[in-house]
C-alpha cells in the first residue's frame, strides 16, 4: 500500500506543474493562484447557473428529481472522454515504465498508481463541473446534511468506472499497436479513436430513445430514458441515484460493491493486457528499417520539413 | 551473481538481438559488459533488470528467475540506466525517498545512507532543487545514488561513467571495487576500454547480438596475435564476426 501511494505521489508530481518552483517569482505565482481560483469560481458559476435553469424547469412539472439522472449520466461521459485522453497519456505517453519496470514492484501496483493518477485529474475535473449542480439541487429541494454527505460520497466513487472502461478501451486499442507498423502515428491516433468508440457508444444508446422534439422538457424526458437505458450498459448509474436521491447509506454502498468488483476485473485483465502492450512497445526505437536508396537523400525547403516535424 | 542461460531476444521477427546468451557472473566480480554501438548490451541489460522479457532462455540473479520470481530478483539489484532523465520534476531528495520506500530502506538508515552517498557525489547541497534544473552529470550522480540507497548485493549500471566529472568518475571506481570485495556482484557496461582493463576482473564482448569473448584482459592478449593496443584488440574481435 505503502507502494502504491509512493508511485502515484511520484507520478502525479511529474505529471503537473507545481506551484512551488523554485525560478517562479513569488508575485507571478499569486497571479497564477488567483487567476486559477477566477477560473474555478467562473466554470462553478456557469454548472450552477445552468443547473439552476434544468432544476427550475423541471421543478414546474414536478420532476426535479430527473436533474440527478441526467447530471450523473453527463458526468459519467465526461469522465470517459476526458480519461480516454488521460489513459493513453498516463499508460503510453508517460514514458516513466522503462524507469519503473527495473523496481521491485508488483505490475498491480503499477497499474494501480497509475489508474490513481487519472482519479486525482478526473476529482479536478469534479470540483470545476460537479460540486455547483450538486449544491444548486441541493439548495433548491432544500435537502438535509446526509444530501452532501452521501452526494461527496457518490462524486468520490462514481468516477472510477468510467475511468476503469475508458482505460479498458485504450489499452484494447493500444494491443494491437503490436502489430502496426508506424506505433507512434498509431498511439497518436489511438485518443481520437477511443473517443470515436466511447461516442459512438453513447449515440447507439441514445438512439433507441428516439430523441425527435426540439423542446426542453421533452429533450430531458429524453434524457432521463437515456439515463434508464445506460443504466442497464453502466450499472453504477442507478445505485448512484438512488444514493443521493434518497439519501441512502445502502445504496451508496451497492455502488461502492459494484466498483469494487469491476475494479478487481480490470485489475486482473488490466496486469495482462497493460504489461502485454506497454512492454511490447517499450522495443518500438528498436525496429530496423529498410536500406535507403538514392531516391531517399533529397533536399526539401525547411518549411516542409518544420511542418513535417510538426505532424 | 547473475547467470543468463541460453538468453535470446528478437525486436523483429527472424533477426536475433540477443542471440543465446550464455553468462555468468560470479559473487565479488567486477564483470566489463563491452560492443560496439547496437550490438546487444542494453537490450541484455534491460532483460536482466526485467525492463524486457526474453524470448528464450533464463535469467537468475543470485538464483532467483528475473520472470518468476521477479520481486526477490529485483530487490537484490540496484540498477542506473544509461540515461538519467527519470522523473525530472521531483526534487532530488524526493527522487531519493521515494526509492527508498520502494525498496523499503528503513527512516534511520535511509536519512545515513543519503548523507553519505549525496556528500560523496557532492550534490548534497542540491537536494532541494527539482532535477530538471540538474546537469546530466548531476542527474548520473542521483540515479547511482537512488540505486545504491538500499546497498543492492548486485549493481548493473548501463554506461554509469557517461557524463561524471573525474573525482565522481574516480570515486565511482573505487565503491565498485570496495562493493566487489565485499562479495558482491557488479555488471557494467561500457565503451571506454581503459575503464574496463583497469577495473574488470573479467569482460565479455558482445558484437551483433553474439557474445563472441568472455575472460580476463590477459586471456583476451594472448588470444591475440599482435601485442597491439587495446583498441586494436577490440577491433580485431568485433570485425572477425
Amino acid at each position: 500500500m505503502n507502494k502504491i501511494f509512493s508511485l502515484t505521489k511520484v507520478l502525479l508530481k511529474n505529471s503537473f506543474q507545481k506551484y512551488d518552483e523554485k525560478n517562479s517569482k513569488k508575485s507571478s505565482k499569486a497571479i497564477r493562484i488567483i487567476s486559477y481560483g477566477i477560473l474555478l469560481i467562473y466554470f462553478m458559476a456557469i454548472f450552477g447557473f445552468m443547473s439552476y435553469g434544468l432544476i427550475t424547469t423541471l421543478k414546474q412539472i414536478q420532476q426535479e428529481a430527473m436533474f440527478i439522472g441526467i447530471f450523473l449520466l453527463a458526468l459519467a461521459l465526461l469522465t470517459i472522454i476526458q480519461s480516454i485522453v488521460g489513459a493513453t497519456n498516463v499508460f503510453y505517453f508517460s514514458k516513466d515504465l522503462e524507469f519503473v519496470l527495473p523496481l521491485p514492484l508488483k505490475p498491480r501496483e503499477i497499474l494501480i498508481a497509475k489508474l490513481n493518477v487519472i482519479l486525482v485529474t478526473e476529482y479536478i475535473m469534479e470540483i470545476l463541473f460537479a460540486v455547483a449542480p450538486i449544491i444548486t439541487y441541493g439548495e433548491l429541494t432544500s435537502a438535509g446534511p446526509m444530501f452532501y454527505i452521501i452526494s461527496l460520497l457518490v462524486l468520490l466513487i462514481f468516477p472510477i468506472i468510467s475511468i476503469l472502461i475508458a482505460t479498458f478501451i485504450i489499452m484494447i486499442i493500444m494491443s494491437f499497436s503490436k502489430g502496426v507498423k508506424n506505433k507512434d502515428r498509431f498511439r497518436l491516433i489511438a485518443p481520437i479513436l477511443g473517443i470515436i468508440i466511447a461516442l459512438v457508444f453513447s449515440f447507439a444508446i441514445s438512439g433507441t430513445s428516439e430523441i425527435t422534439d426540439d423542446e426542453l422538457i421533452e429533450l430531458l424526458m429524453q434524457a432521463n430514458s437515456m439515463v434508464e437505458v445506460v443504466s442497464d450498459t453502466l450499472p453504477v448509474i442507478k445505485p448512484a441515484i438512488n444514493a443521493i436521491l434518497n439519501s441512502s447509506f445502502i445504496e451508496f454502498l451497492k455502488l461502492l460493491g459494484i466498483t469494487a468488483v469491476f475494479y478487481i476485473v480490470f485489475i486482473i485483465i488490466g496486469n495482462k493486457l497493460y504489461f502485454r502492450g506497454a512492454v511490447g512497445n517499450l522495443s518500438s526505437g528498436a525496429k530496423k528499417g529498410k536500406n535507403i536508396t538514392g531516391k531517399d537523400i533529397k533536399i526539401n525547403p525547411v518549411r516542409k520539413i518544420i511542418c513535417k516535424k510538426r505532424i | 551473481m547473475i547467470k543468463l542461460e541460453n538468453v535470446s531476444k528478437s525486436y523483429v521477427k527472424g533477426k536475433k538481438s540477443v542471440d543465446t546468451l550464455n553468462l555468468e557472473i560470479k559473487d565479488g566480480e567486477i564483470f566489463g559488459f563491452l560492443g560496439p554501438n547496437g550490438a546487444g548490451k542494453t537490450t541484455t541489460i534491460k532483460m536482466i533488470t526485467g525492463i524486457l522479457n526474453s524470448d528464450e532462455g533464463k535469467i537468475l540473479v543470485d538464483d532467483k528467475d528475473i520472470k518468476t520470481d521477479s520481486i526477490s530478483a529485483k530487490k537484490t539489484i540496484g540498477f542506473v540506466p544509461d540515461t538519467p532523465d527519470i522523473f525530472l520534476k521531483l526534487k532530488g531528495i524526493e527522487y531519493l525517498n521515494f526509492m527508498g520506500d520502494i525498496y523499503e530502506v528503513p527512516k534511520e538508515i535511509r536519512k545515513q545512507r543519503i548523507e553519505e552517498l549525496t556528500k560523496k557525489f557532492e550534490i548534497y547541497d542540491n537536494l532541494n532543487e527539482e532535477m530538471q534544473g540538474y546537469s546530466h552529470g548531476m542527474r548520473q550522480k542521483i540515479i547511482l545514488c537512488g540505486a545504491l540507497l538500499s546497498n543492492p548485493k548486485n549493481w548493473i549500471l548501463d554506461e554509469p561513467m557517461t557524463g561524471l566529472d573525474p573525482k565522481a568518475s574516480y570515486d565511482l571506481k573505487e565503491m565498485m571495487r570496495k562493493h566487489a570485495k565485499e562479495g558482491n556482484c557488479v555488471f557494467f557496461s561500457t565503451h571506454v576500454l581503459e575503464v574496463a582493463e583497469k577495473l574488470c576482473d573479467r569482460v565479455g564482448i558482445i558484437n551483433k547480438g553474439k557474445l563472441i569473448f568472455v575472460g580476463t584482459f590477459d586471456e583476451m592478449k594472448s588470444k591475440l596475435k599482435d601485442n597491439g593496443t587495446l583498441e586494436e584488440l577490440f577491433l580485431e574481435i568485433t570485425q572477425d564476426e
